[in-house]
Parts: C-alpha cells; structure tokens; sequence
C-alpha cells in the first residue's frame, strides 16, 4: 500500500507537471514575500537571509553613512574650537566614546534577536512606550535626509557659482532641480531594499575615500608642513584654552557619536557575524567617514578662511578638479540618503497603515516631503539643523536606558515573541503598555546634558571643560534608571530575572502576537 | 529590482503585493520559534559577547590614551 502511495506521488509530477511547477513557484514567492517582509520589514531577520557577512562591506557602510556633506560642514566648523588639532582629535575621541555604548546597548540586542531597534526597546520602554524612541528615530532619519537633499541642492548651486565666479545668490532654479532629482535618485536605490545600500556603499565609500585622500593632498602640497600647525583667528575662536577646545571637539564627537543610535539596531540585525559588529563600524564612521573627512575638511577650511565646502574644494582643486569632487561628494550624499531612508522605511511600519504598502511605495510617501524640502532648501538648513541639534540631546537617555535595561538589569535575556505583542500579559506591558521611568529618565538625561551646554549658541557653563554633557549625561541617566527600576519595577513588573515567582508564571503564557 | 537572498534566491522588493497580515503572523510565529529553538540558542547569535566587550574595551582605551596625551600635551 505504501509503495502504491509512493508510486502515485513519484508519478504526479509526470501528470501533472504544470500543476506542480505553478505550486513550487508559489510556494517560491510566497518564501520571497516573507523574506522580503523581514529585510524589508519588522519580521526578524533569520541569519541566512542577513547581508553583511564580511569586515569591509560593514565598515564601508559606515563609511557611507558618516561621509555626507555634513561630514565636511562638522569639519570645517572644528578650527572654530580654538585649536585644529586639538578639535580634531577631540572629535575623534567624542565619536569613539559615544559610539561604543550605542553599538553594544542596540547592536548587540538587535543582532540577537534579528529585530529592528524599536522593537527591541520595547523591552525598556514598554510595547507602547517604544513610540518615544519612534519618533525621534523618524525625526532624526527623516530630518538628516532632507537636510542632505537641500544641502546638496545648495551645494551644486554655489559650486556652479564659484565657477562661474558668480556674486550673486545662487540661482534658485538649480537648486531646486537637484535637490529633487538626489530625491527621485534616493528613492531608485532605496526601493531595492538593504542589499542595494550594501552594493553602494562598497562602490561609494571607497571612492569617497580616495577623492578625500586627493584633497589632503593638494592641501599639503599648497601648504606644506605649515598647514598642520594653522588655526583660526583667535577673536574667531569659541575659545583660547586649550582643554576647553579639547572639550569641545569631544563633545562634537559624542553627539555625532549618539546619533548612531537610532540606526545601530536597524543595521546590526542585518549583520551575519558578532565580530563584525563593533570594529567595522567604528573604524568606518568614527575613523575614517567621520574623523577623515573632519580632518581634510577642518586644515581647507583654515587654509581658505571659510567652512563652506563648496568654497574651498574649487579654491583646492581649481575649477575643474575642484568641480568634479564636490560633484562626487554630493553624488555620495544619495548614499547617505538611502541608508536614512532604509532606517526610516522598516520602523515607520511600527504603524500598521505603513506597513500595507509595498516597499517601494512607502519609500516613495516618506519621501513625498523631500518635495517641498526641494523648494524650501534654505528654510530647512535653518530650522531642521537647529530641530536636529536638540533631537540630538535625547539620544543620551536613551543610550543609557537601553544599555542599563540590555546589559545589568535584564542580563542580555530577551522574550522576541513578547516584542511583538501589545496584550496585558505581555512580559513588557509595564503601566499601561509604558515604562514610565524609561520615558521619565530620558527627560532627565536631556536636562543634565543642556545644563553644561547649549548646542544651538555652544554657550558652556565653566566646568564642562572636564567633562563635558554627553558623558554625565549617560553615566547619571544610566544610574538613575537602574535605581528607580530596582526600587520600583524589576520585581513586578517588566519580567525582569528578579520577578516574583507569580510575575513569572505570567509572563512565561504566550500572549498573541501582532505586528 | 532583484537582491540575492541569503540563500542565493532572488528577491524583489517591488513586484509582489503585500502578504496577508494572518500569513504574516503565521511567519512572524515561525521565526520566532526559530529564535527560541536550542538551535538558534546554541549558535553564534546568542553566543558570549565577551568578545564585543573586548573590542569595546580595546577602543575606549584608545580614546583615553588620545584625551590624556591632549590633555598632557596642550597645557
């Protein structure tokens, strides 16, 4: 009987054999769906379907990330600290410090599990909670992005300018023109999802690389060895002493530093290896995309009296070398855009209505902004950097939440399945789905960190030259929260180790799922 | 608009529609039995981070040495 089964089963396809080939091929798309629901979506990503399987293509995503126009802009605003050297290697520093926590708190977790960072802070900020981190993740991917469209919009237009050794405005016209075409651009590479970012970035960075590498070039030709010993007027300088400009530049770099936290998580799950995770991305973005860039950006700056890149590059290069850097480094800003918007992409659909639209048409609506950006660059320099710039300050608390949550309280135990799930008896419902001590300590942290300092006037209080905001502001926002939490939480709520035993019973029900 | 999957498939994220939110749950309910399986806790994603400490350690006591020595240095 069983041989006659198998018989007929052997023989179907012989039959059959369009029937079977249109099952196979559903049973293929529908396998493709759901890894595309992964990559592209809130499912966790499994380790076969991850994209970064090697040292370099993880650092030159770094690369690209850190190596936009504003790399050049934070740059060339270093010497303004007083001393160039020390801005620099301030900068340096800022950026590895600030770095390290944000990369083991979110990469670490998010590699685990294969989730988006949002909904691995679910565990820390409650199921619903996890909104706060949200929207300051949209804010700054989607704030950065068309803060590149219009600088690159501005940037094509002065270098046209400078060319033509214009006096005027820019004309208006171009830069409206390339501002939406780095958008319809943007959006062509960013529909085809995370492996297009990887293939850019491998194609981008190491170009970037070398046209930095030219730059640096001409300057110690032009200038010689002098050029490593000159600074800014010092009725420019923000300061005349030298740990205060030391201070500084860390500071620069920390915040640079933190804002890597939105987008940790996102790309670390998309990481096949854990020792990938740490070096690749701080040598690519703090080392090289960042303190690279800074360092050739800061000595033109100086050596031509202006911040502005577009300036300096021509007056560097000369009208034709010049203009074919700056439109390499603008042509690199889309790559930058395209990680942006991947980050901003896969946790937007945190809201169901996003989540009904194919890929490239919910790239395409969060991009429908970038419109208006196109014909309003000037606007959105003005006001977005400075939105920016306060945004910035959250990432401190929520760095030191979700590393004190991750690493001491929960110790590095996640529920995934309760990740996804907005019921009661999930492990992470806290107060009415919020982890108001997670929420309230961030508030905290913002304060520490604008106490000491101002990052729209850089106005400091006298003692930030030992230490700065960003790092009291993690280490006090980190030891608040763990007290509050022990004192009023880990034994009865959020399933931490500690819980009561009937918290645990609980918590170990499956609660349904939900996306 | 074709990536190659892990797997050496090809996916596109643009021609097919949106899969049903019950399938998607049915997956989000597989993968997250992968995720909890002895397998996928025995294999190199829930492994020791000791290593990601190490690294970490390694590059804060680069940036310590860098302030100290400015710190030293620029008086």
């Amino acid at each position: 009987m069983a041989g006659d089964c198998r018989r007929h089963v052997d023989f179907l396809p012989r039959v059959f054999p369009i029937k079977v080939t249109w099952m196979s091929i559903k049973m293929d798309s529908a396998n493709v769906a759901m890894q595309r629901e992964s990559v592209a979506g809130r499912l966790p990503v499994l380790g076969s379907e991850r994209v970064y399987d090697g040292y370099l293509s993880f650092m030159w995503t770094g690369v690209t990330f850190a190596a936009a126009t504003y790399a050049f802009l934070i740059g060339g605003a270093l010497p303004f600290v007083g001393n160039t050297k020390l801005g620099l290697i301030g900068y340096v520093i800022g950026l590895i410090v600030g770095m390290v926590p944000v990369l083991l708190g979110m990469g670490i977790p998010s590699f685990r599990t294969g989730a988006d960072g949002i909904d691995v802070v679910k565990s820390s900020f409650g199921v619903r909670g996890a909104v706060l981190p949200l929207v300051a993740l949209l804010a700054a991917s989607l704030g950065w992005t068309y803060v590149v469209f219009a600088l690159t919009g501005r940037g094509a237009a002065n270098v046209i300018q400078t060319v033509e050794a214009g006096t005027g405005s820019a004309n208006e016209k171009v830069v409206v023109i390339v501002a939406l075409f780095a958008l319809l651009v943007t959006w062509l590479f960013a529909s085809k999802g995370p492996r297009m970012l990887e293939r850019l970035a491998n194609v981008i960075s190491p170009g970037h690389l070398v046209v930095t590498l030219v730059m640096l070039l001409l300057l110690v030709y032009k200038y010689g060895p002098g050029l490593w010993n000159m600074n800014v007027d010092p009725s420019k300088a923000l300061t005349t002493d030298p740990h205060m400009a030391l201070a500084y530049g860390i500071e620069f770099g920390i915040a640079n530093g933190l804002s890597w936290w939105p987008f940790a998580g996102g790309l670390s799950r998309l990481v096949k290896r854990r020792g990938l995770l740490m070096g690749p991305m701080i040598l690519g973005q703090a080392v090289i995309g960042a303190g690279f860039l800074a360092m050739v950006a800061s000595y033109a700056a100086v050596a031509a009296g202006t911040p502005d890149p577009t300036i300096w590059m021509i007056q560097l290069g000369g009208r034709y070398l010049g203009t074919a850097i700056m439109c390499f480094v603008l042509l690199a800003n889309i790559a930058t855009s395209v990680i942006l918007i991947y980050q901003a992409g896969v946790s937007i659909q945190q809201f169901r209505l996003f989540a009904r639209f194919r890929w490239p048409w919910l790239v395409a609506l969060i991009l429908v902004p970038g419109v208006w950006v196109s014909f309003n660059t000037q606007w959105t320099l003005d006001k977005t950097m400075t939105w920016l710039a306060y945004n910035g300050t959250v990432f401190a608390g929520f760095t030191a939440v979700s590393f004190v949550d991750y690493f001491i309280l929960r110790r590095q135990v996640l529920d995934v399945g309760h990740m996804f799930t907005n019921s009661k008896a999930g492990k992470y419902w806290f107060w009415g789905g919020v982890n108001w001590i997670a929420v309230l300590v961030v508030a905290i942290s913002i304060v520490i960190y604008l106490i000491p300092y101002d990052p729209i006037t850089l106005a400091v209080k006298p003692w930030f030259r030992f230490c700065g905001a960003g790092i009291p502001a993690m280490l006090i926002s980190g030891a608040i929260y763990y007290l509050l939490m022990k004192l009023f939480a880990v034994r009865s709520k959020g399933a931490y180790p500690e819980a009561d035993g009937r918290l645990s019973a609980q918590a170990a029900s499956s609660p349904p799922l939900t996306l | 608009m074709l990536q190659t999957t892990g797997e050496g498939k090809s996916l596109d994220l643009g021609a097919s529609t949106v899969p049903p939110e019950q399938d998607l749950i049915r997956e989000l309910e597989r993968r997250v039995g992968i995720l909890n399986s002895a397998e996928h806790q025995n294999s190199e994603f829930s492994a020791s981070v000791k290593g990601s400490f190490k690294e970490a350690a390694v590059w804060l006591a680069i940036a310590g040495v860098m302030w100290i020595f400015c710190l030293v240095y620029f008086r």
